[in-house]
């Protein structure tokens, strides 16, 4: 089932604009040790995508191999955070839907299970490594 | 189908659906041909109760999401620590309706 345009531009617009002030959060006052990590809270083991925010922070500050240290999510992470917004502004002031249906394109892909089954798998040995680093 | 056959499907299967969607349900199962009641009931239906578990416990790893089919938000949630825990938080409140109406979609798929 599609998403509502409406409904997907506001979350996605949301889900950026928190990435950005939480970015900028952690630009302004680094080294707080604070995560809001759910699962590092709790059980003190991070999770898959613990170490994102440093490795952001690593790119921006231009020390690339930190970053993969940190966590390789954060090079993905780091594109959307600099694209998307382009892309969703682009789409909202030209009345399209581009953003919508590469979502769309994306999680069609995702629920074939050889990719998700592939991208579950990078995604558990990066929780490995990062369990073991 | 048998209105009474209707009634004892929507009584026994009443907590995957919100009230509305039971009356709308209700409107198209009555005039649903009974060739297609074996399909009905083949369909795969989500126990919100459990989603909510399943979102307390493993929420932020998208495990919620996963379950229900809305695979992009899954992995959403999985690459961003939960939304920065305040997706996993605002899932909490919505995972319950989001699995009534994925339950009720799927329904519809079948019998429409």
């Amino acid at each position: 089932m599609l998403p509502q345009p409406k409904i997907f531009y506001s979350i996605s617009g949301l889900v950026l604009l928190s990435g950005w002030a939480w970015v900028l959060i952690n630009l302004s006052m680094p080294g707080t040790g604070f995560t809001p990590c759910v699962i590092r809270n709790v059980t003190g083991l991070p999770c898959p995508s613990c170490g994102t925010t440093s490795s952001i922070m690593s790119i921006m500050h231009g020390n690339l191999e930190l970053a993969l240290l940190h966590n390789p999510i954060g090079y993905p992470a780091m594109a959307i955070l600099a694209f998307a917004p382009v892309w969703l502004a682009t789409d909202v002031l030209f009345k399209k839907t581009s953003l919508l249906q590469c979502y769309t394109w994306c999680e069609t892909k995702l629920k074939q299970p050889p990719v998700l089954a592939f991208l579950l798998l990078l995604l558990g040995i990066n929780w490995i490594w990062n369990l073991i680093k | 189908m048998d209105a009474q056959k209707v009634d004892m499907y929507l009584i026994s299967n009443n907590k995957f659906f919100t009230p509305y969607q039971l009356g709308v349900l209700r409107d198209y199962l009555i005039k649903l041909d009974d060739s297609k009641s074996f399909a009905l009931h083949s369909a795969e239906l989500k126990d919100p109760t459990m989603m909510l578990i399943v979102s307390i416990i493993a929420g932020s790893l998208g495990i919620d999401r996963f379950l229900i089919g809305d695979t992009g938000m899954g992995i959403g949630k999985l690459l961003t620590c939960g939304g920065l825990g305040i997706w996993w938080l605002v899932d909490l409140f919505l995972i319950m309706d989001r699995t009534k109406e994925v339950n009720f979609n799927r329904t519809m798929a079948l019998i429409v």
